[in-house]
């Protein structure tokens, strides 16, 4: 009977060593977000402190075609599988032109792909958004 | 962005019918998050000699269950302590099992370059998540480790890079038995 007991008692303080993530779900670290004005599109992403995207993963597609943003130099950092790297924390802004021929459309779908990590050690993989954007 | 996942994910496929054929199964991801103390789900993964292991191969060791990819920093700076433990406690019933969320050929050249001492194993994203969401994973990230003890139990998970500070009390804890 004791020992009966015993297993369920040891199970339970197991339970309690379960870790609890110490991470932020990947859209609470990355917040993109998307707005167009006068003939451009505008992308931006709030990082979460701690938290940092890659400036070589971001892919754009708008109506699914890939379109090429601009995006601005971000900070140095070195990893040794990727090499030489650029990232962003806080906040980063990109452009694109908005293609002609969507520019009469009511509202276009921006899809958005990035892949950052947690400085505490943590990596998400590539996350894929679709932003709905309102034209003017 | 990682190359390879299209190629990853036909590997997976493979590795699904190899699993089958072994008489494993892939784990489904489950709605709720399984309890520590239940049952590991069961899988069947090729490395990158193409030879399939699965959990079960290694049922009455204590088994932690590795999820990583090359492009991922923590990851790579947890894997010298893993292979460490590996060789530390390896005659005691201990064994690492790397799942790479990852291609065939960055698995293989990072898995001989570091001296990997365990089997590195490979899957597509898609089945790769879908597993360390059986697992219990929260967030998706990597790295994310499961401890399962010799009774196939997982005993602990944690997603995040974990220390040898971390990791060794564990395995001295949930180390089969002598004898």
């Amino acid at each position: 009977m004791l020992l009966a007991l015993a297993a369920p008692a040891a199970l339970a303080a197991d339970l309690q060593r379960d870790s609890e993530p110490e991470f932020l779900p990947v859209d609470e670290a990355f917040q993109p977000d998307a707005w167009a004005e006068e003939g451009a599109l505008t992308l931006a992403w709030q990082v979460a402190p701690g938290y940092y995207l890659y400036r070589h993963a971001f892919r754009v597609n708008v109506h699914g075609d890939a379109v090429p943003a601009v995006f601005p130099p971000g900070e140095a950092r070195h990893d040794e599988f990727f090499g030489q790297v650029e990232t962003y924390s806080d906040q980063v802004f990109a452009t694109l032109p908005l293609p002609e021929r969507l520019q009469d459309q009511p509202i276009i779908d921006v899809t958005v792909r990035y892949q950052g990590c947690a400085e505490a050690g943590l990596c998400y993989p590539p996350t894929e958004r679709t932003l709905t954007v309102t034209l003017p | 962005m990682p190359p390879g996942w299209l190629l990853g994910g036909v590997l997976a496929v493979l590795a699904l019918a190899g699993g089958v054929l072994a008489g494993q199964h892939w784990a489904q991801p489950n709605a709720a998050r399984p309890d520590t103390g239940t049952h590991a789900p069961g899988f069947s993964l090729p490395d990158t000699q193409a030879a399939f292991h699965s959990l079960a191969d290694h049922a009455g060791d204590l088994v932690l269950v590795n999820f990583w990819a090359t492009w991922c920093p923590p990851c790579r700076k947890e894997i010298p302590m893993l292979i460490a433990l590996q060789t530390a406690y390896a005659e005691r019933g201990f064994q690492v099992l790397g799942i790479a969320l990852d291609e065939a050929a960055a698995v293989q050249a990072y898995a001989e370059r570091v001296g990997m001492n365990y089997p590195a194993l490979f899957t597509g994203p898609a089945e790769g998540f879908d597993l360390m969401d059986a697992y219990g994973a929260q967030l998706g990230g990597l790295p994310f480790n499961v401890l399962v003890n010799p009774q196939g139990q997982i005993v602990y998970r944690h997603e995040g890079a974990l220390t040898r500070d971390m990791l060794e009390p564990l395995l001295l804890e949930h180390l089969p038995a002598k004898g």
